[in-house]
């Protein structure tokens, strides 16, 4: 054989081979993911993994694992735990699931660190004002004085060698809106992080949540929700870089009654203090959690919203690694040390305060 | 020398041209619809987690004000309105309407949701400036 022939398509095939990399190169470039957006748990849940076909996987048993929480925290599926215990209100205790166990413990946990600021037995209040239903309306003080006597999260009686829940009278209800979420989140991580995925955006009803940071080597910029959007025509008032972490807000602004609102400018929102039985009024219109653990910033987000700045910084700042904004009626923001000088404000409406 | 075997290809060595070139092709299709993702913007209505409709918009200069109605074959329905003020749901039928009393959205990454429809309609496309955010929390 000739041998220029031979070194000719030796060319050819070293040419071929650098195209061939050229192009994967360029996939690559590209940050390949995976993503899914499906309704569970009263909301919208997307996920995004960053990597290959185990990423993929990883990102479906995630899903399932959202899909398992929520069958048994859910209070509208009949067969769930929380339905069941509900019904069993001052009667009997009742077997639950590890998991619904757990986070009612945790519920708890909150109760009595915000002195009940947390509490999951808010429900009578909740279905009084029906804030989320299709008839929402401002009940009388009677109406509100009755159902608060129901209202008290050291009723909840619990047993941790038979895994059961015991609510001690009848007519009491729980709730685990303000923290199931912060759970799933935590589990999907957790199996994410498990199969080895290293780039992740979550976000579960709102509640974001990261695993490492951008896979452009920068930190994920998560925008904090302008709570007055709809007069600023501005989608978020701040911008914060995190890492592995997660974000969780609460405010005024997502359910109200918009016939009062438009009435009489009184803003009737969906976050009850169950001290009062009223919407919670401590001056908040927006708090937001920055933390490695969701289930500890859906829970500490709430807490704050309704125990207000000063109060609620007090109980923030005692903990480790959990950083907090409040944003005031003023539009005046309040920040923990952690976040000074890394808050990138992205609207002049509010004002960062020293 | 070199220049002299070129001139008279054997029939195994046009194959392996005609290859290559065929792989220059693909590479510089596969540049072409990469920086097409990353410039344009496009308005996407989803139901059930499923795509149903995609708008292309461009992110200057007026845009033809569109009103679309989205049924979900259950006798419910959205109407998202698209102009250059931007995207909005402007009637439906659901029980809460918090889709209605959602503020227009104008930039890649929010979106509108209906939850009793499994609606959403939200902008895909690169988010740029000093502001752009991978996410929102909310």
């Amino acid at each position: 054989m000739n041998r220029n022939r031979i070194k000719r398509i030796c060319a050819s095939f070293i040419i071929l081979i650098l195209l061939l990399s050229l192009m994967t190169g360029c996939i690559s470039h590209a940050e390949a993911y995976h993503d899914k957006s499906f309704f569970a748990m009263d909301t919208i849940i997307t996920i995004r993994v960053f990597g290959d076909r185990s990423a993929k996987k990883a990102m479906n048993k995630a899903i399932d694992r959202i899909k398992e929480i929520e069958k048994h925290m859910s209070s509208t599926y009949k067969d769930s735990d929380v339905f069941k215990i509900n019904k069993a209100a001052g009667v009997e205790p009742v077997k639950v699931n590890d998991d619904t166990f757990y986070v009612i413990k945790k519920a708890l946990e909150y109760g009595q660190l915000s002195d009940g600021a947390l509490d999951i037995t808010v429900r009578p209040i909740v279905e009084l004002w029906g804030i989320t239903s299709d008839n929402p309306r401002v009940p009388s003080k009677e109406e509100i004085d009755e159902k608060l006597a129901l209202v008290d999260y050291r009723k909840v009686v619990l047993d941790e060698e038979n895994k059961t829940v015991f609510l001690e009278e009848k007519g009491m209800g729980i709730d685990l809106g303000a923290i199931a979420k912060g759970y799933a989140a935590d589990e999907a991580v957790r199996i994410l992080r498990e199969a080895g995925v290293k780039n992740a955006l979550l976000n579960l009803g709102g509640n974001v949540i990261t695993i490492g940071g951008n896979p452009d080597g920068r930190p994920w910029r998560i925008g904090i929700q302008d709570p007055r959007s709809h007069e600023t025509g501005e989608p978020h008032f701040a911008i914060v870089g995190i890492a592995d972490a997660t974000v969780v807000s609460s405010g005024d602004y997502e359910r109200y009654i918009e016939e009062v609102y438009e009435k009489t400018g009184e803003r009737y929102h969906h976050i009850f203090d169950p001290k009062t039985g009223y919407p919670a009024d401590k001056g908040l219109i927006a708090s937001t959690i920055i933390s490695s653990s969701s289930i500890d910033a859906d829970a500490l987000s709430t807490i704050l919203f309704i125990m207000g700045y000063e109060e609620g910084f007090k109980l923030i700042e005692k903990l480790d690694n959990v950083e907090a904004i409040a944003v005031t009626a003023n539009k005046e923001v309040y920040i923990t040390e952690g976040l000074k000088g890394s808050l990138i404000q992205s609207n002049d409406n509010y004002r960062i305060m020293d | 020398m070199i220049m002299d075997k070129f001139m008279k290809p054997k029939i195994g060595d046009l194959f392996i041209y005609l290859f290559i070139v065929v792989l220059i092709g693909l590479s510089l299709l596969g540049l072409r619809t990469m920086s097409i993702d990353r410039s344009n913007t496009v308005v996407q209505i989803e139901l059930d987690g499923k795509v149903i409709d995609s708008y292309e918009i461009s992110q200057e200069g007026e845009i033809e004000a569109q009103e679309i109605r989205v049924d979900t074959g259950q006798g419910e329905y959205n109407i998202v309105r698209i102009s250059s003020e931007g995207v909005s749901v402007i009637d439906a039928n659901c029980p809460d309407k918090l889709c209605v009393g959602s503020p227009t959205i104008k930039v890649p990454g929010q979106s509108i949701v209906c939850i009793p429809h499994k609606f959403v309609v939200r902008i895909i496309g690169k988010s740029q400036g000093d502001n752009a955010v991978d996410d929102t929390a909310s």
